[in-house]
């Protein structure tokens, strides 16, 4: 019997998969991004080391490959201008998903935050990872999350209260 | 409630999305594929 099974994980973290690189790429259409990112689990199955959990694993492929997809095809500047630049709010994530006005803005500001920024927002505020299974998707210590995390909350803080919102401090 | 909490709080409250069905049946069918040719390589 085999140890792992790719269709189990499939079944158990395709939703984490496919959350990450929705908010990751800006775009729903990611279903080939998906299934690569299964079929080179796939093929480096024997590779996997237990110490890590197969969702930190599975989502650390994805990040990869979106990263190197979109520097190979010369699409990198797309993306890192998506990823960089203040963006109308034409994206798809807003057009078909977002609906409320204050998940509109909040996901104005955090497309707006530079790649670090935004990639430690995604896993650790929106996914709910904790600072040691982010640290293991980044390749970084855990005291580097917290702080990039913490000082992502202050950017999209300064954002949000420049459209009216009002956070304690 | 600290602003550090508040936006974390707001974060995790944001749309959680997921293929659709048939779109993960027809990963799944694919996966089971290539699963195959690998073992029979």
């Amino acid at each position: 019997m085999e140890k792992h099974s790719i269709e189990n994980w499939f079944q158990d973290f395709e939703s984490d998969v496919t959350n990450f690189l929705v908010y990751f790429t800006g775009t729903v259409e990611v279903e080939d991004l998906v299934q690569d990112t299964f079929y080179i689990a796939l093929q480096k199955l024997s590779k996997y080391k237990e110490d890590s959990h197969p969702k930190t694993w599975l989502i650390a492929i994805a990040r990869n490959l979106v990263i190197d997809r979109y520097r190979r095809n010369q699409v990198w500047e797309r993306i890192k201008y998506y990823l960089t630049t203040e963006q109308s709010l034409k994206n798809d994530i807003e057009n078909s998903l977002i609906k409320s006005f204050e998940y509109s803005l909040l996901s104005k500001a955090i497309q707006q935050l530079s790649p670090p920024y935004k990639e430690v927002v995604i896993l650790r505020g929106i996914m709910e990872m904790s600072p040691k299974e982010v640290s293991t998707v980044l390749r970084c210590s855990q005291n580097k999350v917290n702080v990039i995390y913490h000082r992502a909350l202050k950017k999209i803080k300064v954002k949000l209260e420049a459209e009216g919102f009002h956070y304690e401090v | 409630m600290k602003y550090e909490e508040q936006i974390h709080k707001e974060l995790s409250n944001l749309p959680k999305y997921s293929l659709e069905d048939k779109q993960k049946q027809r990963i799944m069918m694919n996966l089971i594929d290539k699963k195959h040719y690998k073992k029979k390589k």
